[in-house]
């Protein structure tokens, strides 16, 4: 813990810790935050990979909501030669073009509905799921297992880690009252969603808080074991449908026991985070949230916590208020009203792309084995929509960053005009080592990746 | 998907299939075990644990709505990751309370748990009743008892295992879900019938919106609720009870979605009255509208040509009524002049309805279109047309939407969406009344199914006097209260109660009557059989082989061994697929006792330290009893450079000592490895750069203002959230605790305020005179701030301390103040 140690020179330690600072977020964006959050990974011992495995790879999931603008967002050019439009240009300016690849033109096969297709169709390869048959406004879910959820049950079946995945959101707005498919990004299967944590606070005190100790765990151990033996009894006389559910709750609650049972390295804890909150005109500090979440993200990857995340920017048919570049109502209101040549729409997807950029920075700043945290992922950022202003599913916003421990070639523009996009899905998938054979069902399927974003 | 083109709402007669006959039998849904919601958990927390201190909502799994209500969901949804995580908590911090204290203790079991198996078996078929809302099986008391042992086995302490099997308890499948499967119905073997004690549940969590209590679960154990008579007295008698009042006010709030008004965002410049406080205002009129309506079993339709409503000063001003006075909540009537018509015309709606900036007659039109009236509206079309190019002149909202209706596809939608909504546009997005927009006057005037109405008033009486209305309502009370999405079997159930509640003069209490003795209410049909009666399947654990037998369409527990104990010998004795697992044997050392815990068959070390040196580590290495003895005050050189890096206002220019210095401090002293503070006071000398402060071992309390205020009522927060005021209040609150005194808010935010608590301060009654001498900017005049930090730092230095911090009190020329010492 050097860079937390005081002698008598309180001097010392400031030096200490803006060359830190500096060390870790090269990009020169600027930090708003004072908490030390990243010290834990400069730390000589703060990096522990379970086992000591060097190449851990990892996957991830950054959604974003309402889609982009296509005239600003398709770069021109294909393969390693492309300028990036100006809704891609954070990126480039952050000096991580050569992590990432551009999926454009590829087109949702399962295509009923905007929103709810474009969402289920890029995350899980497959229609929705609609809840109940009534003709109300369509309420749906996920018919399987979301994108992020295979990788994460592929990886826990291989390399365990205390958590199977994490799931963390930024912005506040919650999504509307039309199905788990609005509500949720993670999803086990139907109406079997994985909440995303919106408190930073609350992901640090779930990675970090829980002080070790042998005889409360054992304690804790036998009532979890007690409570699964009373799942076990319930399900067989429940109907098939509420067996599943228990099973559920039998997984949720064997994964604590289990994470109690295994011993684990240990990480160095870093300081308690405090939760942004809303500035003094009652705005979301939707950037500082977005720091918070990525250094707690990049820290439990580099402590080995998990090796499967999600990050819910945004929700489907967000209404978030974007109010850094001057919105003043909801997104997915905006992008009904505005009309061409739709500056706030296209405002708000460069803000996006600049707090991607951010977190995707945070990454590749944190040094992992002999390279970087972002050399070892795989992740794929996506909406649930072409664009706002038609609604459309076509030449859909794809990207895959990371290097996917050499797997993934990074930098590539790939365009694939009418291309399903379940081949985003498998490609990231692939990029992060998970040899699934197929993404998707019926229009939704495929079976190969796209091999140019591949090594 | 289809767009509607001769009329694009679904008439409500003709129901989701479009059924429309009115004596066709119910067939009743399948039995679904139900998962308690969000408030259905916190109220059966609060009945199991009175008087305790509930767990923060935060911290507890939220709700997910679906088709509008959260118990829709609730049927639908399970227990993910995270959900069990904070439900291990809360389980266990509310058990660990129970034992806080040695009345606790004998309050809650009831009886010396200590004296043995007696005492455990009393508790565990008294707590067990409640908590599970039925009387556990012998086998189930058992396996508690076993459990109990377990855990005493391994903490050594009567009272530590009870209270985690008290946790189990909580976390059980029988816990967290309804568990309601229903017995074969004695008149109708097709079908089940919930049992008496089932039905003690689902009353409760209707009509009271938590757990059946003692005297219901008597009634449900008697067999008192298997018949359609016995179900109706005990709903009459439950609706007496102030619960049901509350829950109705619930059932409302879903069904209007009010939680929205609170995330509703609305633009700070235009809208400077827009404050939390207006918000719960506007959401307590709806809920005392509503409320009011239950009191008097009135025509729930009422609720929206009513001119009665309750204002605050605040919600007064925002309606033109005259101000109640401050602190004041009064039921009053609005002048026919208002035009605010019923509930739609009120804040609460309006401005849940409504955008950040402006009014959305397309949110409120919908809201009434398949909320109120429960007409179905299929989603906008894909690939919406773009509209004409704006030229730009003031338009009104009416006039913009008149631009989407121009085209036939948007048309056919939103010639039923916006009339309701266009009724509403004298309301802005918080619902003041407004005559002009863009410079142009509100026309208000619409045509809603062939009737002309205008405005707020016109669309309240016509929606007070229509059956649809009553209808709707009839068919979301129901969703609500079976907890799932109605099935085509239950829709002559639906239309029954329709029909009962516009037999019955539209009263709530005749519907809520009507659905409890429902058949749809009391029976379930047989969930689909999955496997042919009495075939068998082989299965295998960890173990070995067995076989699973079809029972009533599903397969019985695998026969498979079932193990034995589990020992420390690295096999899976007990077939669970986890060996070693629990298994643990104490040993004592100097600094107590520890377990060896098994692990791959062999015990590992004792986890009971060995003494060691006490060093500033913030833990007891020598194993005496206290933490850190010899290092209780630091003093630290520290300068505003490093402290701006805790806390950017503490920069020692706009701010030299203050809220954010006391953060940045405290800050410093609790992330310094090598000081032993856990809090820090100061800065006790500054002087340009410099600034000086004094680490310290404190007992951190998190407090809020409001409870600050209640020892001196300046701290408040507001007129003052540091200073002497708050020294007083945090000097006489940490006294209170038994500590000697105590400094701060070290920490703050909002109405969250952390203070410093200390154990052996010395306190020191002196005069402003004698401050002086040490600091002569320390006078009666000033009373506090830097130069007194200064003054009472070198006058404790002065007595041998290491430094000192106060005023804690002062009057006159007197002031006490408290000495540090390492």
């Amino acid at each position: 813990m050097t860079e937390m140690r005081m002698k008598k020179s309180a001097s010392r330690f400031a030096l200490d810790r803006r060359t830190f600072l500096r060390g870790a977020l090269a990009t020169g964006a600027s930090v708003a935050l004072g908490t030390p959050l990243l010290d834990a990974m400069l730390d000589g011992n703060g990096v522990a990979h379970a086992g000591g495995e060097p190449l851990a790879s990892r996957f991830g999931l950054w959604f974003f909501g309402n889609g982009v603008r296509p005239e600003h967002w398709i770069p021109t050019g294909t393969g390693t030669d492309w300028t990036p439009g100006a809704e891609l240009r954070p990126i480039v300016d952050a000096g991580l073009k050569p992590y990432v690849s551009v999926v454009t033109g590829a087109e949702i096969k399962t295509a009923t509905h905007p929103h709810h297709s474009g969402m289920t169709g890029m995350l899980t390869g497959m229609r929705y799921y609609q809840n109940g048959t009534t003709r109300d406004t369509i309420v749906s879910t996920f018919a399987g297992p979301s994108v992020d959820v295979i990788a994460s049950r592929w990886i826990a079946e291989r390399t365990p880690t205390p958590f199977r995945s994490l799931e963390l959101g930024v912005t506040r707005f919650r999504g509307t009252d039309e199905g788990t498919t609005f509500q949720h990004l993670s999803h086990n299967g139907p109406n079997d969603p994985n909440p995303s944590e919106y408190s930073p606070l609350a992901v640090y005190r779930r990675l970090f808080a829980m002080a070790p100790d042998a005889t409360f765990d054992l304690a804790r151990r036998s009532v979890l074991d007690a409570v699964g033996d009373q799942i076990r009894g319930l399900q067989p006389r429940v109907s098939m449908a509420d067996r599943a559910r228990l099973e559920r709750h039998y997984e949720s609650v064997r994964a604590i026991e289990l994470r109690l049972a295994a011993s684990h390295a240990a990480c160095a804890v870093p300081a308690e985070p405090v939760d942004p909150g809303d500035d003094p005109m009652g705005r979301e500090r939707i950037a500082d949230q977005n720091e918070l979440m990525s250094q707690l993200c990049a820290i439990a990857l580099g402590c080995d916590l998990t090796r499967s995340f999600s990050m819910f920017f945004s929700t489907a048919g967000s209404g978030v208020i974007m109010w850094p570049v001057g919105a003043a109502n909801g997104l997915h209101q905006i992008n009904h009203d505005e009309g061409p040549p739709f500056p706030t729409v296209h405002a708000a997807v460069v803000f996006t792309m600049q707090q991607l950029s951010r977190f995707l920075g945070i990454l590749r700043d944190t040094p992992d084995g002999t390279g970087n945290l972002l050399d070892t992922c795989s992740i794929l950022v996506t909406s649930e929509l072409t664009e706002g202003w038609r609604h459309t599913n076509t030449d859909f916003p794809c990207l895959i960053a990371g290097k996917g421990n050499g797997r993934l070639r990074g930098g590539i523009h790939h365009r694939a005009v009418g291309a399903n996009t379940s081949h985003c899905g498998l490609t990231a998938l692939r990029g992060a080592g998970i040899d699934v054979g197929s993404f998707g069902s019926a229009e939704g399927e495929v079976t190969t990746p796209f091999a140019e974003l591949l090594t | 998907m289809v767009v509607g083109l001769a009329g694009c709402t679904g008439e409500l007669d003709a129901g989701p299939s479009g059924t429309t006959t009115e004596l066709a039998p119910v067939t009743p849904a399948p039995p679904t075990m139900h998962r308690l919601t969000a408030a259905e958990h916190r109220a059966t927390l609060a009945s199991l644990f009175p008087g305790y201190t509930l767990p923060d909502a935060s911290d507890l799994p939220g709700d997910t709505s679906l088709h509008g209500f959260s118990t829709v969901a609730a049927s639908e949804l399970t227990i993910d990751a995270v959900a069990a995580e904070e439900h291990e908590q809360a389980a266990l911090d509310l058990s660990a309370a129970t034992i806080a204290t040695a009345e606790s203790r004998l309050a809650f079991y009831g009886c010396d748990v200590a004296t043995g198996d007696d005492c455990v078996r009393s508790f565990l078929t008294r707590f067990g009743r409640l908590a599970w809302r039925r009387p556990l099986s012998a086998d189930e008391t058992t396996a508690m008892i076993e459990l109990d042992h377990e855990l005493a086995g391994i903490v050594r302490d009567p009272w530590r295992a009870i209270s985690y099997v008290t946790a189990a308890f909580l976390q059980s499948p029988h816990f967290l879900f309804r568990v309601e499967i229903g017995e074969r119905d004695p008149d109708d073997d097709r079908r089940l019938r919930f049992t008496s004690l089932e039905m003690a549940s689902r009353l409760s969590f209707f009509l009271w919106g938590g757990p059946p209590d003692d005297a219901l679960l008597t009634r449900g154990s008697r067999g008192d609720l298997a018949t359609e008579e016995g179900v109706r007295d005990a709903a009459l008698a439950m609706m007496e009870d102030p619960r049901a009042r509350a829950q109705m006010i619930h059932f409302f709030s879903e069904f209007f979605a009010l939680e929205r008004l609170e995330d509703a965002e609305k633009n700070a410049e235009l809208f400077p009255e827009w404050t939390p406080s207006l918000r719960d205002s506007m959401r307590l009129e709806i809920e005392e509208l509503v409320g009011d309506a239950w009191d008097r079993d009135a025509d729930v339709r009422e609720i929206f040509s009513t001119d009665a409503t309750f204002v605050d000063s605040e919600l007064a001003a925002l309606y033109g009524l005259p101000d109640p006075g401050a602190g004041r909540r009064v039921r009053t009537t609005l002048p026919a002049s208002a035009h605010r018509g019923g509930l739609l015309g009120r804040g609460a709606i309006l401005a849940t309805y409504a955008h950040a900036t402006i009014s959305s007659p397309v949110r409120r039109g919908k809201f009434v279109i398949s909320n109120v009236l429960c007409r179905d509206i299929p989603p906008p079309p894909p690939g919406v047309p773009e509209l004409p190019e704006d030229d730009g002149s003031p338009r009104t909202q009416r006039m913009r939407l008149e631009r989407h209706v121009s085209d036939p596809r948007c048309a056919s939608c939103h010639e039923a969406i916006d009339p309701p909504g266009l009724a509403l546009e004298h309301f802005d997005a918080i619902g003041r009344y407004r005559t002009i927009e863009n410079t142009l006057p509100i026309d208000a005037e619409v045509v809603m199914f062939g009737t002309d109405l205008e405005g707020a008033d016109g669309l309240g009486d016509y929606l007070a006097g229509s059956p649809a209305v009553g209808a709707c309502f009839a068919r979301r009370m129901f969703r609500f209260g079976v907890g799932h999405l109605e099935t085509e079997g239950e829709l002559p159930a639906m239309r029954q109660l329709e029909r009962a509640l516009r037999l019955g003069d539209y009263r709530i209490r005749e519907l809520a009557i009507a659905l409890v003795t429902s058949d749809a209410f009391r029976y379930a049909s047989i969930p689909d059989a999955v496997c042919e009666e009495d075939d068998t399947r082989a299965c295998e654990n960890a173990c070995g082989a067995g076989v699973e037998t079809c029972t009533h369409g599903s397969w019985t527990e695998c026969t498979a061994p079932a193990g034995g104990v589990e020992l420390c010998n690295g096999m899976d004795d007990d077939c669970d697929g986890v060996s070693d697992e629990a298994i643990a044997r104490d040993c004592t050392s100097a600094c107590g006792a520890g377990t060896e815990m098994c692990v791959g068959g062999s015990f590992m070390a004792c986890s009971a330290r060995t003494p060691g040196l006490e060093t500033c580590n913030r833990a007891d290495d020598d194993c005496d009893g206290t933490t850190d003895e010899g290092f209780r005050a630091v003093p630290v050189a520290g300068s505003y450079t490093t402290l701006r890096s805790f806390h950017a206002g503490c920069d020692g220019a706009a701010q030299r000592v203050g809220e954010q210095c006391n953060s940045a401090i405290d800050s410093f002293c609790t992330a310094s490895a090598d000081v032993c503070g856990t809090a820090g006071f100061g800065p006790v000398e500054n002087s340009g750069d410099a600034a000086h402060l004094t680490c310290v071992s404190a007992e951190r309390v998190e407090t809020s203002y409001a409870e600050l205020s209640a020892s001196h009522a300046g701290c408040d927060g507001t007129t003052q959230r540091v200073g002497r005021e708050c020294n007083a209040a945090i000097h006489r609150f940490c006294n209170a605790r038994g500590l000697t005194t105590g400094f701060g808010p070290v920490q703050t935010g909002g109405a969250a305020a952390t203070i410093a608590c200390v154990r052996d301060a010395e306190v020191v009654g002196t005069t402003y005179t004698e401050l002086s001498t040490h600091h002569g900017g320390c006078t009666a005049a000033v009373r506090s701030g830097p130069d007194c930090n200064a003054a009472i730092h070198r006058f404790c230095v002065s007595r041998g301390a290491t430094s000192g911090f106060g005023p804690l009190e002062n009057g006159g020329d007197d002031a006490s103040i408290a000495c540090v010492r390492p």
